[in-house]
């Protein structure tokens, strides 16, 4: 007989007591995990488009419909950019890739996209099944791996494309196969990818544009700038162009997520309702193993069992229990992360990989465990502290270890659940953003730099040149919607529905650059207030810069 | 052997009030005696059993056991004292549920420090004594009454005490049973020299050599 000898058999003793605890416990900490890896996965997948494109451009209509089109469903893409710009872009010294996308007819119901082969980059997320990529000046076609099962078709195939409208050619166009993808679990499987000029050739198009004075187009045009300047410098020019939207991608990304935050805060509510009910339960749990370990404990101090073997005794069997649950988690989470990844990839078009293993969920994980073994603590703890003589004289055996319980619950874990659950709502209501007006200071500093057009600053900008300042004002940046660091302080609410015929990028006039050391803060949607040092560069692109010193986002006036 | 003095011992009670559980001015049990305590409930009777044990520390007053004042140890030692002196015979037996009979037997020879190996030998040679060998690996749940209570006397005796007390052990026993458990009582005494406090409402069946009669304190805390 040994104390650990004496603790499993506590255990199996209550096995289905300790076996429901457990699956509790699993249940609640896998969904939890399980949403913090999807979110990290979905958020880490629009980080990587923000950062491989950070520029979509395509005809006026809308930066959402444009960004979701081009990089995530490849669909609902109508051309209405001219394709000279596309070819101008594409030797643009400012331009490091620049992609075109153009739907063409679909082929057996299997969606045709006009590109060129840096649309496959990085190669890692588009390897080849068999074959090679098309090559942009020939009539070659690469199938998705759904579409080429579909089609019955591989590499040398021949893909004949058929015309439906009226006026179009007569002869049908053919594209031959060179390549087959392996399965991505995106639209892309679903696709047929071909040279942009491969799509002109088979619809007949230089003739029809030549025959009656029209422009060839195309339905987007994916853009990565050598730097920011040159971001801004594309910008600036193309935004003259009407005709034409210039979205960007990290942005217009995130602005869709608080969108869409409606539906993230049900569900934040349910996963939070989960949590708390499972909290519960695992207080209920404990309190029913409280109540009926208390006896035997009492029996083992009889014996003459010190508190501190008592305390091991009791402690083994909650540890037994809070293990199970955890790997239950673990296993849950893992088979829930794997269908919401494929959720995230056929549904949403989003390149994401959800793992456990990185991001905030073993953080997760770590105050998960930690939480439970404080909530499992209590048992041993009160039966350390247990009066045997009275456990054994008390109704039920453990009235007293039973109330000590109730009220250490109430006081400690019950605040507790209800702080986590509070938290995750405060946490989504606080990313929400309302539109403010500025404080005077802030609105009388942009107002002074919108008119500053041509010569010397004016009087109210210069007196500020090398002063402290501290300044509201909504972020604008251009990259990766949550590893900013330099980013562009703004007047207006880039998030806020606009006017169409108005609307575009803020100009040099309308902007301040902020520039930070360090990584300093995801895109706030809402306002934000930054301190630090401004400088006047009249000669400088930017002429207003905050060097920063902090950074927080406004609760709204 | 046990040696009582001033003694009081007061509860909180759990709406709140104190309840005086037991007043006694002097009690003297020499070695080798069977005692019975008597009175009604709620005279003290378990409570004086705890005190005795070390379970439970007195309000005021004293405890000697075998010439060792038990208030001045601190509870390490208590608990040792407990282990390797003091037999217990709860109410009801109250075994081990999780445990089987010889388990429950060699969880008392565990506390006490005995190395596994003497452990079961233990167990089996006081279970055969009892009777209960053939149940020696049945769980308490499977056991009648008479044979629950005789493995938890074989747990009491595990470790030679010198001391064994017993809380109404002959409350649950037929005649014939708790007569069965009165002579071996009383054969630790002659033949062992252990000294047994018992509580009990039915002094007659044990034939006790001394009697103490406990009343119901007065709650404004009187001496008797």
């Amino acid at each position: 007989m040994s104390v650990l000898r004496i603790a499993w058999r506590l255990v199996l003793s209550r096995g289905l007591q300790h076996g429901v605890t457990a699956l509790v416990l699993a249940l609640g900490l896998g969904l939890m995990l399980t949403t913090v890896a999807v979110g990290d996965a979905a958020r880490g997948a629009v980080s990587a488009m923000a950062v491989r494109y950070p520029l979509v451009l395509g005809p006026h209509g809308g930066a959402v419909p444009l960004v979701l089109g081009s990089l995530t469903r490849l669909q609902d893409l109508e051309a209405g950019v001219e394709v000279e710009v596309y070819d101008l872009l594409k030797i643009d010294p400012r331009v490091e890739v620049a992609v075109p996308l153009l739907a063409g007819h679909a082929v057996g119901g299997h969606a045709l996209l006009g590109t060129s082969p840096a649309w496959f980059e990085p190669r890692a997320r588009f390897p080849l099944l068999d074959g090679r990529l098309f090559t942009d000046d020939a009539l070659e076609v690469v199938l998705g791996s759904q579409a080429a099962e579909a089609l019955a078709m591989g590499v040398g195939d021949t893909v004949i494309i058929e015309h439906q409208h009226a006026g179009a050619p007569t002869e049908p166009g053919t594209l031959k196969v060179v390549g087959v993808l392996a399965t991505t679990h995106s639209d892309a499987d679903d696709t047929l990818f071909c040279p942009l000029h491969a799509i002109f050739h088979s619809h007949g198009a230089h003739e029809h544009a030549h025959a009656h004075a029209h422009a060839l187009m195309v339905s987007s045009i994916l853009l990565r700038p050598v730097d920011d300047d040159a971001l801004l410098s594309l910008q600036e020019e193309i935004q003259k162009d009407s005709s034409l939207e210039l979205a960007l991608t990290g942005q217009t990304l995130r602005r869709i997520g608080e969108q869409l935050a409606g539906g993230g805060h049900l569900l934040r509510m349910l996963v939070g309702g989960v949590v708390l009910v499972t909290f519960l339960s695992l207080l209920m749990s404990i309190y029913g193993s409280s109540l009926a370990q208390s006896r035997e404990v009492a029996v083992l101090r009889v014996l003459g069992a010190r508190r501190l073997q008592v305390l091991i005794i009791i402690s083994l069997a909650t540890l037994t229990v809070v293990l199970a649950g955890a790997g239950g988690a673990v296993l849950i989470s893992s088979v829930l992360a794997g269908l919401a990844e494929n959720v995230l990839r056929t549904e949403m078009g989003l390149d994401a990989t959800v793992s456990l293993l990185t991001g905030r969920v073993p953080a997760y994980l770590g105050i998960g465990l930690v939480v439970m073994v404080i909530t499992g603590a209590q048992p041993a703890l009160a039966a350390y502290h247990l009066q045997a003589a009275e456990a054994l004289t008390a109704p039920a055996g453990g009235g007293l270890a039973s109330r000590s319980y109730l009220r250490w619950s109430m006081r400690f874990l019950v605040p507790l659940a209800i702080f986590l659950w509070a938290e995750q709502m405060m946490a989504q209501h606080g990313a929400e953003g309302f539109s403010r007006p500025l404080d005077a200071e802030s609105s009388a500093l942009f107002e002074a730099h919108r008119t500053w057009t041509t010569g010397n600053p004016p009087d109210t900008l210069t007196a500020l040149d090398g002063a402290r300042v501290e300044l509201e004002g909504f972020m604008y940046a251009l990259g990766d919607p949550w590893e900013v660091q330099d980013f562009y302080l703004v007047a207006l609410d880039p998030s806020l529905p606009r006017c169409p015929f108005c609307y575009r990028a803020p100009t040099r006039h309308e902007r301040i650059l902020v520039r930070s050391p360090e990584t300093v803060h995801e895109v706030a949607p809402g306002l934000v207030r930054v301190e630090g040092w401004i400088r006047l560069l009249p000669d400088e692109r930017d002429q207003l810069v905050i060097d920063l010193d902090g950074l927080e986002v406004v609760v709204e006036h | 052997m046990v040696e009582l003095q001033g003694i009081r011992r007061s509860f909180t009670r759990p709406g709140g009030g104190t309840l005086v559980a037991l007043e006694l001015a002097e009690l003297v049990i020499p070695k080798a005696r069977l005692c019975a305590l008597v009175g009604p409930n709620g005279t003290g009777k378990s409570t004086l059993l705890h005190l005795v044990s070390g379970l439970l520390r007195p309000d005021t007053g004293t405890v000697r056991v075998a010439g060792v004042s038990l208030q001045a140890l601190p509870e390490a030692t208590l608990d040792r004292f407990r282990a390797r002196s003091v037999g217990y015979l709860l109410q009801g037996g109250q075994l081990m549920d999780c445990l089987s009979a010889e388990e429950n037997v060699m969880a008392a020879l565990l506390f006490a420090g005995q190395p596994p190996s003497q452990q079961r030998r233990r167990a089996r040679e006081l279970l055969d004594e009892l009777g209960v060998a053939h149940r020696a690996r049945h769980l308490p749940a499977a056991l009648s009454g008479g044979e629950r209570q005789r493995v938890a006397l074989a747990r009491a005796l595990a470790n030679n005490p010198p001391l064994l007390l017993a809380d109404e052990p002959t409350a649950s026993l037929d005649a014939e049973g708790a007569a069965a458990l009165s002579a071996r009582l009383q054969g630790l005494v002659r033949d062992l020299g252990m000294t047994v406090m018992v509580a009990t409402h039915q002094p007659e069946r044990l034939e006790p050599d001394m009697i103490v009669q406990l009343t119901r304190p007065s709650q404004a805390g009187g001496e008797r």
